[in-house]
C-alpha cells in the first residue's frame, strides 16, 4: 500500500524553506536598489542595529540612512502587506470553500477604491494621511453591506453573490465620481494600482495593529476553517456554531485586508495564488496553510517591490502591475513544477 | 441508562410534511432499526432527532430538550453519520477523524494526547490503521462509509444516529460494522438509531424496527412482529418471503412476481 509523507513532516520542510526564502529575500531587497551597497556591509548594518554589537565593514551614515529610513519601512511594509493579504485570502477561501477568493472579493477591495477615490477627488490629492484612512474604513464598509446583504441564508454561495453585488455597486459609483472629476484620474488610479513607495516606519505602526489583530483572528481558527469543510450541518453536528465561526472568520480577514488595502492601494493576486503554493507544499489543513501563507506572502511581495522600484529605475512600476507580471507566470510554473509532488 | 425520546416529531420542507407524528422511546443499550422505501422520511427523522432540523413537537435525551442545546454540548450527546457525507477530497483520514473531537476541545485548543489516542483507537477499531495518511478523495465507497463512522465513534457520544452506514458495505464489512456497533452500545451503554435497507439485517440486529412511510410511523415493535411478508408487500409494493430463524429472527427473502 502507497503511504504519504504525514502531514507535519511535509509542513516542518514547508516551512523550513518558506523562512529561508524569506530570509533570502529580506537580503535581496534590502542590497538591491539605486545605491550600490554591497550585502555584506548591509547585514553588518542590520546586526550593528543590536544593542551592544559593534562589527566593522558597517555601511557610511549617507547610506545607513537610506537603507534604515527608506528601503528597510519600505521593505518591512511590502511584506507585512503581502503576508496579511494571503492570510485574509486563506480565510475567506476556508469561509467560502472555495480555493479562488480573493481577500478583495467580498468588497473590500471596492468599497475602498471608492473610500480613497473620495477623498482624493475631495482634496485633490493623494498625499496626507486621510486617503488610508478612508480607504480603510471604506473596505470595513463594503464588507459589512455585503455581509448584511448576503447573511442569514443557509448558503454560503449567496453570501459570496452578495459581496460581488455590493462590490459591482461600489465600483460603479466610484467610476461615476471619477468622470465628473478626470483632472484626478491619474493619482486615483495610481493609488489603485497600489504601491508602497510612500512607506514609513510611521505607517508600518500605523498598520500593524490591525494586521495582527486581523491575523491573529484567522489564525485562531485554522482548525474551525478545516471544519467548515464538511458543510455547516456537518460542522454543527460535530460541535461547532458554523455561522458564529463564519462571522469572526469574515471580521477578521476583513480587517487584516483593509489594513493592507489601506496602506497599499489594491493588490490582487497575491491572496489567491499564495495560499494556492501554500497547499502545494503542506497539504490542505488551514493550520498549515495559515501560517506558510503568511511567510510566503511576505517574501513573496519583498521581491515584487524590489523589482517595481528598479526595473524602469528611475521610475517605478505600480506593484499590482508587477503583481501580475512576474506572479502570473511564477505561479504557472510553481503549479507545474509542485503537480503530483504534493498528493 | 441513557433515552431517548420524540414526542409528536414533525419535519416540514416548503409547506409539506415530510414526517409527521413520531413517538418513540429508545433506552440504552437497545437497537432501533428504522426502515421504509425511498423517500419515506428516513433520513429527515434521523436529522431531526440529531437537533439538525427545525421540528415541531419535542425531541429529548434524557430531560434534555434538543431545540434549546447548543451544538457543542449536543456534539458530546449525539452522535451522527449522514446518509451522503461531504467528504474534503484533499484531507487526510486521521485529520478527518479527529474532527469527531471538535466538541471536545476548547474553542481555541488543539487536538489533546488523549484526542489521538481517542482517534488511534477507533482507526484500529475500525481496521483504518493503514489509510491514516490518505486522502479522503482517494477511498472506496466502503472506506469511506467506515471512515465516517470512526468520525462519529471518536465523538464517544452516548446516543448514536447512523443514516444507512452500511449501504455501500461488503458482506464482510457489513457484519463487521454491524457487529461492532453491537459490542459497543452493550459496552458503553449507547442508543443506537439506524436506516438501513436491508430488511433481514434490521431483523437481525434490531431490538425494535419503526417501519416508516409516507412520513408516518406504520409499525413499530420487534422485528418479527413489524416485518411481515403482507406488510413489506403492501409499504414497499414487492414480493417477498420471511423466514423466521433458530434465534425467532425474520428473514426477508425477495420473490419474483407470481412465483
Ligand atoms: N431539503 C428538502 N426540501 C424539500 N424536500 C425535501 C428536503 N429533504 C428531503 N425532502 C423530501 O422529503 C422526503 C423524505 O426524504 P428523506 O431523505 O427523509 O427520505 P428517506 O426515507 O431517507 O429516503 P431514502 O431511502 O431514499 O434515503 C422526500 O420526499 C424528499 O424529497
Ligand atoms: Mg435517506
Amino acid at each position: 500500500m502507497r503511504r504519504a509523507a504525514l502531514p507535519e513532516h511535509r509542513f516542518g520542510r514547508a516551512l523550513t524553506l518558506a523562512l529561508l526564502v524569506l530570509l533570502a529575500a529580506l537580503l535581496i531587497s534590502s542590497v538591491v536598489g539605486a545605491a550600490g551597497i554591497d550585502p555584506l556591509s548591509v547585514s553588518v548594518t542590520l546586526i550593528n542595529e543590536l544593542p551592544g554589537v559593534h562589527l566593522p565593514h558597517a555601511l557610511d551614515p549617507l547610506d545607513r540612512t537610506l537603507l534604515l529610513e527608506i528601503r528597510l519601512p519600505r521593505l518591512i511594509l511590502a511584506g507585512l502587506v503581502g503576508g496579511v493579504l494571503a492570510v485574509a485570502g486563506a480565510g475567506y477561501q476556508g469561509v467560502f470553500r472555495n480555493p479562488l477568493v480573493d481577500s478583495g472579493l467580498l468588497g473590500a477591495s471596492a468599497g475602498a477604491g471608492l473610500g480613497a477615490t473620495l477623498v482624493i477627488v475631495g482634496t485633490g490629492s493623494s498625499d496626507g494621511a486621510v486617503v488610508p484612512v478612508a480607504a480603510f474604513v471604506g473596505a470595513l464598509l463594503g464588507v459589512g453591506f455585503a455581509y448584511l446583504a448576503g447573511a442569514g441564508r443557509r448558503d454560503v454561495s449567496t453570501l459570496l453573490l452578495a459581496g460581488i453585488a455590493v462590490s459591482m455597486f461600489l465600483s460603479a459609483v466610484q467610476t461615476f465620481v471619477l468622470q465628473r472629476s478626470t483632472q484626478n484620474l491619474q493619482a486615483v488610479y495610481s493609488w489603485l494600482l497600489g504601491s508602497v513607495s510612500g512607506a514609513t516606519w510611521h505607517r508600518v505602526l500605523i498598520m500593524l495593529p490591525y494586521a495582527v489583530v486581523g491575523c491573529l483572528g484567522v489564525f485562531l481558527h485554522g482548525r474551525h476553517l478545516d471544519l467548515l469543510a464538511v458543510g455547516d450541518e456537518e460542522a454543527t453536528s460535530l460541535g461547532m456554531p458554523a455561522a458564529r465561526v463564519r462571522l469572526l472568520v469574515i471580521a477578521a480577514s476583513a480587517l487584516a485586508a483593509a489594513s493592507a488595502v489601506a496602506v497599499s492601494g489594491l493588490i490582487g493576486f497575491v491572496g489567491v495564488v499564495i495560499p494556492h503554493v501554500a497547499r502545494r507544499l503542506a497539504g490542505s489543513s488551514y493550520r498549515r496553510v495559515l501560517p506558510l501563507s503568511l511567510v510566503l506572502g511576505a517574501a513573496f511581495l519583498m521581491l515584487v517591490d524590489t523589482v517595481a522600484r528598479t526595473i524602469v529605475s528611475p521610475g517605478e512600476l505600480p506593484i499590482g502591475v508587477v503583481t501580475a507580471l512576474i506572479g502570473a507566470p511564477a505561479f504557472v510554473w510553481v503549479l507545474r513544477a509542485l503537480r503530483g509532488s504534493a498528493t | 441508562m441513557t433515552r431517548l425520546t420524540a414526542r409528536g416529531l414533525g419535519v416540514r420542507f416548503d409547506g409539506v410534511d415530510v414526517v409527521t407524528g413520531v413517538d418513540l422511546t429508545v433506552e440504552s443499550p437497545d437497537w432501533l432499526m428504522i426502515v421504509g422505501p425511498n423517500g419515506a422520511g428516513k433520513s429527515s427523522l434521523v436529522r431531526a432527532l440529531a437537533g439538525l432540523l427545525p421540528v415541531s413537537g419535542r425531541a429529548a435525551v434524557d430531560d434534555v430538550e434538543l431545540a434549546g442545546l447548543r451544538p457543542r454540548p449536543r456534539a458530546r450527546l449525539i452522535g451522527y453519520v449522514p446518509q451522503a457525507p461531504v467528504l474534503p477530497e484533499a484531507m487526510p483520514v486521521a485529520d478527518y477523524v479527529m474532527l469527531g473531537r471538535t466538541a471536545h476541545l476548547g474553542y481555541f485548543s488543539g487536538p489533546r494526547p488523549v484526542d489521538r489516542e481517542v482517534v488511534g483507537s477507533v482507526l484500529d477499531t475500525l481496521e483504518l490503521t493503514d489509510f491514516t495518511a490518505r486522502e479522503l478523495g482517494s477511498l472506496s465507497g466502503g472506506e469511506r462509509q467506515r471512515v465516517t463512522l470512526a468520525r462519529a465513534l471518536a465523538q464517544e457520544p452516548t446516543v448514536l444516529l447512523l443514516d444507512e452506514p452500511t449501504s455501500a458495505l461488503d458482506l464482510g464489512h457489513q457484519q463487521q460494522v454491524l457487529e461492532l456497533v453491537d459490542g459497543l452500545r452493550h459496552r458503553h451503554d449507547l442508543v443506537v438509531v439506524m436506516t438501513v435497507h436491508d430488511l433481514t439485517a434490521a431483523g437481525q440486529y434490531a431490538d425494535r424496527v419503526l417501519l416508516l412511510d409516507r412520513g408516518a410511523v406504520v409499525a413499530d415493535g420487534p422485528a418479527a412482529q413489524v416485518l411481515t411478508a403482507e406488510r413489506i408487500a403492501s409499504v414497499y409494493h414487492a414480493d417477498v418471503r420471511v423466514e423466521v430463524d433458530d434465534s425467532g429472527r425474520p428473514v426477508v427473502i425477495p420473490a419474483r412476481p407470481g412465483t
